[in-house]
């Protein structure tokens, strides 16, 4: 039993904000408390796409992953 | 214990179906304590990383801790931080629930299924409620049970969610190709999560309903049922789990018993046939054969007297004679009477012996009552024998008792049925019963039946004040409300 929580579409969109907040960070596009920010939390929607799980998500009893549906043929 | 210490005994448990002691355990084993210490490691662990994060954090905030935007970064840092850990924390609980959950599903349906061994003894009703018991087990839209027969062919297959019209229209039973037949060739069980995109299907026939993920095992029975079970399209789209495979390899296994009990209590019901057979048999011997050898030797006797001129003696023997054939014209029309009543199926005893007693008086002239007390919880090999042993006392009483009434008596009371006949008759000393001119031989029929059943017997009867005979025995207790 999967006890992932994401949908694909929902972990692509985490990587891919996950890594645009990290390299603002280290690029230097960010300044300030925004870099510290942003190197703090960029880790966090990288973590949860990468696992597929969200822990708020787990929390709250929500899922944005569907059930795989039956092929409906013989 | 004198004479050197205690020796325990030593005792090996036997497996209950052949070859199981390679397999799975009947019960799942729940190692909840383990579970637990792995999770108290799991915590202090992550409660060690969540302060080694908070040290990286506050370092990386440092510059800007003294500010408001500052202290609110390190406070939302130290939410996600409780959130991740508390979010991990309630996942592997609810994982561990989860699994006791579905433990807990499956020794309910492993336990409905031992109490099938009991509910249900007709092998189809059986059969049938195994394959929706594991439809329900493993949470499948579908569900079949193949009977093999001795050439490896499907014997019969019954189904389960898909009902009788669409069934109508799919057409003939499989006879075993594809898919259905490496189960049923190899005996292996079969896991798949789309039975279209494997190599052996056969595909399916016009208006079988759409199928993709199936679960197969076999049936491993002792006595000579053979089978397979199928089940097909899990729950919402999900494919069946290995937990699943082996929830149902544990379910088989009970079925397996249930289905060997059914078989058991269908060769019970033949010999108890074959018995009943045997028993009406040795009565035909020992009391129609006696009669007709008595008619034999008082014919031979009419013979000589005719002989040598005596007529008078000869007509008194031939009276005798008639009375003899009225007599085993009787007693052979009354038990036709009594097999007729007891041979239909589905009857109760009540019923049963109604319909006799109304024939009876009837053909034997004698008013005859009948009260029921409870209803009488008896399976079909106790009811026959009762219904045999009322025939026999009812024969008893027109035969010897010049009764003009009688009453038959059943009283159902927690664990036990009473029956008793009682008439209004001569009566007679039962502590001096010899053998009368004609053989008597119902009284030791009767006590032979009631020991059969487990029941006690008792005659009590005294010259001019009648006679009670009561048969008290145990009987299936009451089924809760």
């Amino acid at each position: 039993m999967s006890y992932r929580n994401l949908s694909n579409l929902d972990r692509a969109v985490r990587i891919v904000l996950g890594l645009l907040m990290l390299t603002a960070a280290w690029t230097g596009l960010a300044e300030g408390i925004w870099r510290s920010a942003c190197e703090i939390f960029g880790w966090v929607p990288l973590a949860t796409g990468v696992v597929g799980w969200c822990p708020i998500y787990a929390l709250l009893g929500f899922s944005t992953r569907r059930p795989r549906a039956s092929s409906g043929g013989p | 214990m004198p004479g050197g210490p205690a020796v325990m005994p030593s005792y090996k448990i036997l497996p209950l179906m052949p070859g199981m002691k390679d397999r799975e355990p009947l019960i799942p084993e729940v190692n909840g304590p383990a579970a637990l210490r792995r999770l108290k490691w799991v915590t202090l662990l992550a409660a060690l990383a969540f302060i080694v994060l908070l040290e990286v954090v506050r370092r990386v905030l440092y510059p800007y801790l003294p500010s408001l935007s500052g202290r609110l970064l390190m406070s939302a840092a130290v939410f996600t931080g409780c959130l991740f850990f508390f979010g991990a924390l309630f996942g592997v609980l609810e994982r561990m629930q989860s699994r006791l959950e579905h433990r807990n599903r499956e020794l309910l349906a492993l336990h409905e299924a031992a109490l099938g061994v009991y509910g249900e003894l007709a092998l189809e009703s059986v059969l049938q409620n195994v394959v929706d018991r594991a439809r329900n087990l493993v949470i499948a839209r579908y569900g079949a049970l193949s009977v093999i027969d001795e050439q490896n062919r499907i014997e019969s297959f019954i189904t389960s969610g898909i009902g009788a019209e669409q069934r109508a229209r799919i057409g003939p039973p499989p006879v075993g190709h594809g898919l259905l037949g490496v189960v049923l060739r190899e005996g292996q069980r079969l896991r798949l999560p789309d039975i279209q995109h494997d190599s052996r299907s056969s595909g399916f026939p016009p208006h079988h309903p759409p199928m993709r993920t199936l679960l197969a095992v076999p049936i491993l029975c002792k006595g000579p049922f053979r089978g397979n079970l199928y089940l097909a399209e899990k729950a919402e789209g999900a494919e069946f789990t290995p937990e699943d495979e082996q929830s149902l390899v544990r379910f088989a296994t009970a079925a397996a018993l249930a289905i060997d009990n059914a078989h058991l209590h269908h060769r019970l019901n033949d010999l108890a046939v074959a018995e009943e057979r045997l028993r009406i048999a040795h009565e035909m011997h020992d009391g129609l054969a006696q009669v007709l050898a008595y008619v034999n030797t008082k014919a031979q006797a009419v013979k000589e007297y005719l002989r040598t001129g005596r007529s008078e003696e000869a007509t008194r023997h031939l009276d005798q004679l008639a009375g003899a054939a009225r007599e085993v014209y009787a007693d052979v029309r009354e038990s036709i009477i009594g097999l007729r009543s007891a041979s239909l199926p589905g009857r109760t005893v009540t019923e049963a012996l109604e319909e006799y007693v109304t024939t009876w008086q009837a053909h034997a002239g004698v008013d005859c009552e009948v009260r029921i007390e409870g209803v009488p919880r008896l399976d079909s090999s106790a009811q026959l024998q009762v219904l045999r042993i009322v025939q026999e006392s009812l024969a008893n009483v027109r035969k010897h008792a010049g009764a003009s009434h009688v009453e038959v008596r059943l009283q159902q009371t927690d664990s036990r049925l009473r029956v008793t006949v009682e008439d209004n008759g001569a009566g007679f000393n039962p502590s001096t019963l010899g053998r009368s001119e004609l053989p008597r031989f119902g009284l030791a029929t009767m006590r032979e039946r009631a020991e059969a059943l487990g029941a006690t017997f008792h005659i009590d009867s005294a010259p001019g004040s009648g006679t009670r005979i009561t048969v008290e025995l145990p009987t299936q207790p009451a089924a809760n409300p």
